[in-house]
């Protein structure tokens, strides 16, 4: 039995019962994400005596019912923002009940809400300890559990998280509307890659990565942010993996490029699930 | 924003400020040109006040990040017959308090940006102006210690997210609140 599974099953059902009167099936085994299924997921933090954080996921025809019902209009009108709002409460209640049985002290974060596309969106830093799947009428209802990493300083005092790799790939990075950077990469890895120096980027500027394997290879299709943009390089972190085959390539390129297989694994195993703000 | 809800009710009630008559809510039957819930109260004497038909709607503040908790809790209150004001932070909270107030009833959530639900609180009981307020804190922090600071910082009731509409009126009962 993995870490709270039960306090999570009886936590997310009766949140479910309680606030839509829906009712929530345990599965033991669990599809995966459909292919071009558009979901939303809402997560919220833990911090203190015990950290990371409880993801909550489902697919927008389900977000949309829960909004409909919470702000009691009719299933053709909740907004995209109501639908979020909606995860997000789901996710910050079921996250808050959860709080009383982690070691304390431990504080709560507001909840964050991302949308994803046939895809798990990534936390970084964080492993998956419990994965709990729900049928909802037919509808798939993940809710994780992960805990954050315990950061070991490397040779060189650098933080590592997750293993770098260097590869040959073409790279694209579109900020709004405009093509940024073309060319190759300095780094990559499972949260993120580093580029050569791009200027006129602003940090946390959101932005689309295209990796491109080979002259017309399989592409890698991410959403990120940038999180560094100096002298040293323009750094992106990853935020969603954009279909199944991005995670696929991304993970294939990466064990190709890389010493330690194994780690490579575990590191794809354990770190599924929302991807913090940068 | 500090904006009163888009939640219609038509529930007059017929009092002076209804902190000052919390206990002396009578509720009687709907008349013919009430429509929705309607509940009226005796028309109370004060001194300086008007004695006829000046209604006073009982004023509920919500206090919530969350949109879907505003509009959760907003409704049951306004099908009770309160008139809901929204606020989505402490702070903004504050500024209805000194912009719209007074206001009977503030249901207050723990965990919101800019100011929390706590800071709020001691914030509301710090002014004598608003000490009749009834605060109810609704939260999903579930530890009984957090309970009693919010408690000692002066709430007068907690409510823990999930809730019923039946959990929030017998919260409402016990402060007298309660309109059905």
């Amino acid at each position: 039995m993995s870490y709270l599974e039960q306090e999570i099953i009886q936590v997310t059902r009766t949140v479910w019962e309680t606030v839509l009167g829906l009712e929530l099936d345990r599965l033991e085994t669990h599809p995966v994400v459909r292919d071009g299924e558009r979901t939303i997921a809402g997560s919220v933090r833990f911090s203190g005596a015990w950290n990371g954080a409880l993801a909550l996921q489902c697919p927008r025809s389900l977000a949309r019912r829960a909004a409909a019902t919470m702000f009691g209009v009719s299933l053709t009108e909740p907004a995209q923002s109501e639908m979020q709002d909606a995860v997000g409460e789901l996710a910050n209640m079921t996250g808050g009940n959860l709080k009383s049985v982690l070691p304390e002290p431990c504080r709560l974060s507001l909840p964050s809400v991302v949308e994803a596309i046939d895809s798990v969106p990534l936390i970084a830093g964080m492993e998956l300890i419990t994965e709990i799947a729900f049928d909802c009428g037919g509808e798939l209802v993940l809710v994780r559990l992960l805990r954050e990493e315990t950061k070991v300083e490397g040779p060189h005092k650098e933080i590592r998280e997750f293993t770098r790799v260097h590869a040959e790939v073409g790279v694209e990075v579109i900020v709004g509307a405009q093509v940024i950077c073309t060319g190759h990469l300095v780094n990559l890895s499972l949260n993120g890659m580093l580029l050569l120096p791009v200027r006129g980027v602003e940090i946390g500027s959101p932005c689309q990565v295209t990796l491109v394997l080979g002259s017309d290879g399989p592409a890698i299709r991410a959403n990120g942010r940038v999180v560094r943009a100096g002298d040293d390089g323009l750094g992106v972190s990853f935020e969603e993996l954009v279909g199944v085959e991005s995670l696929e390539h991304l993970r294939n390129l990466i064990r190709y490029n890389g010493t330690d297989v194994r780690r490579i694994d575990g590191e794809f195993e354990c770190h599924l699930g929302l991807r913090s703000e940068p | 924003m500090c904006a009163e809800s888009t939640v219609s009710s038509s529930a007059i009630l017929a009092c002076g400020p209804s902190h000052e008559s919390r206990d002396r809510l009578k509720p009687r039957p709907r008349t013919a040109d009430a429509q929705g819930s309607g509940y009226s109260l005796s028309v109370l004497e004060r001194p300086g006040r008007r004695s006829d038909a000046q209604e006073v709607r009982v004023r509920a503040l919500v206090v919530d990040d969350s949109r879907a908790i505003r509009s959760i809790i907003g409704r049951i209150l306004s099908e009770s017959g309160f008139e809901v004001t929204e606020a989505t932070h402490g702070g903004e909270a504050l500024e209805c308090l000194r912009s719209a107030g007074p206001f009977d009833l503030a249901m207050v959530d723990w965990n919101m940006p800019e100011m929390n639900g706590y800071e709020l609180v001691s914030a509301v009981r710090a002014n004598p102006d608003w000490a009749s307020m009834r605060i109810v804190m609704v939260t999903t922090e579930t530890e009984m210690a957090q309970v009693s600071r919010a408690l000692e910082a002066g709430a007068d009731e907690y409510v823990m997210k999930p809730f019923t509409r039946e959990i929030l009126h017998a919260k409402l009962e016990l402060l007298g609140l309660s309109m059905g």
